[in-house]
């Protein structure tokens, strides 16, 4: 019965395999993102711009008295689980700041893990910087000394959404049709409480089944039409954002799309640049590249980013985030998060629409917001990765930050 | 004689892991495997006694999951304050059982491709309503918790720090295993056995085959959910996931792996794939490609997977010593190092060159040390002519066996 | 009540197609006794390769090249994959496409990327055929409908009324007598598994940019494909026709009219609030439950009538 013996050598061999990566005297980041699996892409892409725009602080001599950064990617493959067992590694290895956004309930486990682990392991504390927000559970209710957000929340993004289509003259009635899950479920709420303040009125409203498992959204359609909405709010992405255009427009629906992730180069493709013209989408972002305010850093990432990657600069929040965390760790003196994190709130940060800061009550950033619309005669037009997508963006109406800044909700405790 | 020894070693081994483990990081893989051997013993008993394949196994191990995870919630200054957070396993197991005999008032009428079709239908609509139920399963974020929400064993332990854990998943999992273990030599587990072989001539002897099935789904889905616990414990964020097909075809894919008529089997099956979901990604971004082959090579090549490999292997050293075939071994392990360099070089260029990466499409890759360019032709003709070399190995091995 | 016509049409069509992805899968296992769990698989290689070919060379080119390799490579699966497993040996059969499933879907990533493709509509056949209560039906969905219902009447006619039809359904229940007759009964096996997976490769082809190409697309609908299957009787064509409309026109009327719990729930007990065990009961509603009748159906029909609606047996 050999076997048991080389179980148990195939069981402690294990315990070479897990081989620290990072060098000595850095300042360690983990990104957590689905590097496999079908979001691989997304992760990939999120991995890479990081790499990139710490790899660029590094080259003008990093930080402080010439500290650099070190960014390494842990795979989640989109499971909580993995997140949970990543976040365990990045402890292992001494990870500084960990970053993450894609699906908000990753975010709930790594604010776990790092509670649970900062009390545990006192002096080896570790930070969360979330470059995208999903869920009321980030910061509208959980916000922590260690915890930093730099993306507008969906109500934020909501507001700015109802106020730039009011000033670009869009009026309802509205009909929602949001992914039934934990994000899609805050949308419709916060976008019907917002629109009804605002006056909008709202003649439908559909929760569906989310990630591609609706076919067909042709009876959709036809309850659209039936409602006499003249607005589709939507919070879908991915293949249902492509179904929902597709079918609008192969319909002859006459709406308006308002969209939290129309912007996205993948469905840009799929539906093309006539369709996305047809049906009228507008989007709430943080960046148009066609209108980067004369900001010469933008400028100067705007070709640059195409050269090295072949895709346009499209996201700014990441870079938004490291000046952040630059600018943190310099007032601070030191890069350790027990230190740099409480200097976050109230860094400064510039955006192609003026100026922007993190808000010291709950480590949230605020910054001017742009609402795009689809402009197929666009200068820049969105590429990816090699592609052309053929058509861009032009800003229809920038938010100022003062108004973006609704009222937070909860209030860090400083340790 | 060989045996207890050996047994007393591994043991041995297991216990003092975590001191020369190096990192909790490998810690924490250790519990996950020994979490999944729980499973992949739990779904053994479905899938190699029973003869049933199953698609909603995960729902049981998900079901232990959310139970102890709501426990320890409830515990952790709420209602359950002062529960004893090691016994949390046996309630969860309870819950697996209670479960799986719901369930399996629905399914142990059938087998075969109807079995599979309910356990598929039943997985959907578990998932389903899982997500539906935001207040009861969490959402997608699910549900996290504090294992260490007090002292226990006499203040000896809080199963906080991660070796302690570990030693709590170990215990649990060592005595799942002695009781799966005993199973098999149980009336009931032979009994077991024979409806998978011959269903009618159980029937005949007397003997309900229903029932025989019902109390295998529900032992299997007690273990599952012990299982299912053992995983909140080590990884404290349980989500909705858990339930998903992905999970079932996991444990799937460690019983055909290491080999379904085998006891250790399962547990082969559990560490090979452990490390290959750890380790491999960081190497490849085509691991999956990787396990789908060699799944499939298993399941047409060698059906008793890892386990009846080295057994035959075993005893063909121990009696087959004066009739070794050193000729035709070594051409067989030239042919399957020839086959897996050809398709490793073939399926890592295509990877580099493909649409999935970003910077880096068509870079040169860095292959066991070597640098190959995927752009030039070289590389590809050195990948197809070891496939063909492969292949013509085995027929020659097949050749010289029929002579 | 003027959006019902155009429910009733697009209900049919969504049916219709997925009786084209079921047609091969059951005439597969009717006549083999196969079981592939990768037959979706094909469909999203037809979709991908259609892609493909419509980029270099357009979409008609699609129409005729994909199916052909599609069904090259479905007789290159069998072979190597199918036929060194005992025809009896079903689970086998599952395992083995399953993982050929798995290994279908990693490939396809490699070659295509991860995310969805941009398979278009070709331009000949963008717009509206004829406007139903204010709604347009498009072109590209009429043709998808009259060539799914020519592909209906030509299976049909092979089947029933021509030699080879006749043949083959006797290779299901007597392969030896066929072999006696002189039918090399690989070839026939061949032919039957290539015809399958060539269907479902050209439901690919014409529902991918309808669809959307992705991934995953075949893993979502592969538990749909075997509702239809499983409950219209294994091997039932006319079976797999009549569950694939049924489920098509059943998901168009309950996605286009919504009854939802919430009434129900608020009346017996009360409104809920939000995050609570009532509030997600009161969530439930047919939109969103539409996905899972297929499922609810399928477990019905095994607990009942095991050998579907017209199938000849018991699974």
């Amino acid at each position: 019965m050999k076997i048991k013996s080389l179980l148990a050598l195939a069981l402690a061999s294990t315990t070479a395999l897990a081989a620290p990566a990072f060098a000595e005297g850095t300042i360690k980041i983990a990104v957590i993102e689905p590097l496999s699996g079908p979001l691989a892409a997304n992760g990939g892409d999120i991995l890479e711009r990081f790499q990139f725009l710490f790899g660029r602080v590094n080259d003008a001599g990093g930080v402080l008295d010439g500290q650099k950064f070190e960014v390494i990617g842990l795979d989640n493959g989109w499971d909580v689980e993995k997140t949970a067992q990543q976040m365990q590694r990045a402890a292992d290895e001494g990870v500084d700041y960990v970053i993450n956004g894609i699906g908000p309930q990753h975010a709930t486990a790594i604010t776990n893990f790092i509670r649970k682990h900062n009390r545990r392991k006192e002096g080896e504390e570790m930070a969360f910087l979330a470059h995208t927000a999903g869920d009321n559970e980030i910061t509208p209710k959980n916000c922590d000394y260690y915890q930093a957000v730099f993306d507008p929340t969906v109500e934020m993004k909501l507001n700015a959404l109802i106020l730039g289509m009011q000033e670009m003259g869009i009026e309802g009635p509205v009909f929602t049709i949001n992914p039934d899950f934990s994000f899609g479920q805050t949308v419709d709420a916060s976008f019907k409480e917002l629109a009804g303040e605002a006056g909008i009125e709202i003649v439908g409203s559909e929760m569906i089944a989310p990630f591609g498992q609706v076919q067909d959204f042709t009876p959709l359609v036809a309850r659209i039409k039936a409602s006499g909405a003249k607005v589709v709010m939507t919070g879908n992405f991915g293949p249902d954002l492509i179904r929902l255009l597709n079918a609008s427009v192969d319909s002859g629906l006459d709406v308006r799309f308002a969209t939290l992730y129309g912007p996205d180069p993948s469905t840009m493709a799929a539906v093309g640049a006539d369709k996305f013209e047809a049906a009228g989408v507008i989007a709430p972002f943080e960046y148009d590249e066609n209108d980067t305010g004369g900001v010469p850093v933008l400028e100067e990432l705007n070709s640059t980013y195409r050269d090295v990657a072949k895709t346009s600069w499209g996201i700014d929040r990441y870079r938004m985030m490291v000046d952040g965390l630059v600018g943190a760790i310099e007032a601070a003196g030191s890069a350790e998060p027990s230190v740099a994190m409480g200097s976050i709130g109230g860094v400064k940060l510039t955006t192609a629409g003026g100026e922007g800061f993190v808000r010291a009550e709950d480590n949230q950033m605020i910054i001017p917001y742009f609402i795009i619309g689809v402009d197929k005669a666009a200068p820049a037009t969105v590429l990816y990765k090699g592609d052309d997508i053929g058509f861009g963006w032009r800003t229809e109406k920038i938010i100022p930050a003062e108004t973006m800044a609704l009222e937070p909700t909860c209030e860090i405790e400083k340790p | 004689m060989l045996r207890p020894v050996a047994i007393a070693a591994a043991l041995i081994a297991l216990v003092l892991l975590p001191y020369y483990a190096g990192t909790n990081t490998t810690i924490t893989i250790a519990t996950q495997t020994l979490v999944w051997v729980v499973l992949a013993l739990s779904y053994n008993i479905v899938l190699g006694q029973t003869g049933l394949l199953s698609f909603c196994h995960a729902v049981f191990f998900g079901a232990g999951a959310f139970a102890a995870s709501h426990i320890i919630v409830a515990a952790d200054g709420g209602s359950w304050s002062g529960w004893p957070v090691w016994l949390t396993p046996v309630l969860a197991f309870g819950v697996g059982a209670a479960t799986a005999f719901l369930l399996g008032l629905f399914l142990a009428g059938r087998t075969g491709v109807a079995f599979v079709m309910i356990t598929l239908a039943i997985s959907q609509l578990v998932i389903y309503l899982a997500i539906a139920f935001d207040s009861i399963f969490g959402g997608e974020g699910g549900i996290g918790i504090d294992r260490a929400y007090d002292d226990f064993l006499f203040g000896v332990a809080s199963f906080g720090p991660q070796r302690e854990a570990y030693w709590l998943v170990l215990t649990w999992a060592l005595i799942a295993a002695g009781l799966i273990w005993l199973l098999r030599r149980t009336s009931f587990g032979m009994l077991a056995e024979a409806t998978r072989e011959n269903e009618e001539r159980v029937r005949f002897s007397g003997q309900s085959t229903w029932h025989i099935r019902l109390i295998a789904l529900v032992i299997a889905g007690g273990f599952a959910g012990l299982a299912g616990a053992l995983h909140a414990l080590n990884i404290e964020q349980v989500s909705t996931d858990q339930f998903s097909l992905k999970t079932s075809a996991f444990a799937l894919f460690m019983c055909v792996i290491g080999g379904a008529r085998h006891f250790l089997g399962p547990v082969l099956g559990a560490i090979f794939l452990s490390v290959l979901d750890k380790v491999l990604p960081d190497y490849t971004s085509a691991w999956l490609l990787y396990l789908g082959l060699i799944f499939i090579v298993i399941v047409l090549y060698a059906p008793g997977g890892l386990a009846g490999i080295l057994g035959s292997l075993w005893s063909q050293y121990v009696r087959e010593r004066g009739t070794a075939r050193p000729r035709r071994d070594a051409l067989i392990v030239m042919g399957f190092a020839l086959a897996g360099l050809g398709l490793i070089l073939i399926v890592e260029m295509a990877t580099s060159l493909g649409a999935a990466l970003g910077f880096n499409a068509g870079d040169a890759i860095n292959l066991f040390g070597v640098m190959v360019d995927p752009k030039s032709v070289l590389p590809w003709g050195v990948a197809i002519v070891a496939l063909a070399g492969s292949a013509l190995l085995f027929r020659q091995v097949r050749q010289e066996a029929e002579t | 009540m003027e959006i019902l016509p155009f429910v009733l049409l697009n209900g049919t069509l969504f049916g219709m197609l997925l009786f084209m992805l079921a047609a091969g899968l059951t005439l597969i296992y009717g006549m083999m006794g196969v079981i592939n769990f990768a037959h979706a698989s094909f469909y999203m290689l037809g979709a991908y390769l259609g892609y493909q070919v419509s980029v270099w060379a357009g979409f008609w080119a699609g129409m005729i090249v994909v199916p052909v390799i599609l069904g090259l490579a479905g007789v290159a699966f069998r072979r190597v994959l199918i036929s060194r497993l005992a025809i009896e040996d079903q689970v086998g059969q599952l395992l083995v496409t399953f993982g050929a499933a798995m290994v279908i879907t990693e490939g396809v990533q490699i070659v295509w990327g991860r995310l969805a493709v941009p398979y278009r509509i070709p331009q000949e056949m963008t717009g509206a055929l004829f406007n139903v209560g204010g709604l347009d039906f498009p072109v590209y969905r009429f043709f998808i409908l009259v060539v799914s219902v020519l592909l209906f009447a030509v299976i049909l006619l092979i089947l029933k009324r021509t030699r080879i039809g006749l043949i083959l359904s006797a290779a299901q229940s007597k392969p030896q007598m066929v072999r006696a007759m002189g039918y090399d009964l690989d070839l026939v096996n061949d032919w039957v598994f290539a015809a399958g997976v060539a269907v479902a490769g050209l439901a690919g082809v014409m529902a991918g940019n309808l669809l959307g190409v992705y991934p995953v697309m075949a893993e979502r609908i592969t538990p749909l494909l075997f509702v239809i299957v499983v409950v219209g009787g294994l091997g039932s064509l006319n079976g797999a026709l009549i569950v694939a409309l049924a489920l098509g026109l059943i998901d168009t009327a309950a996605t286009t009219y919504k009854l939802s719990a919430e009434p129900l729930v608020t009346a017996l007990f009360g409104a809920p609030e939000r995050g609570t065990f009532l509030a997600d009961l009161a969530r439930f509603n047919t939109t969103s439950f539409a996905p899972i009748l297929p499922y609810l159906l399928m477990l019905i029909v095994l607990l009942i009538r095991p050998r579907g609606l017209f199938g000849q047996r018991d699974l």
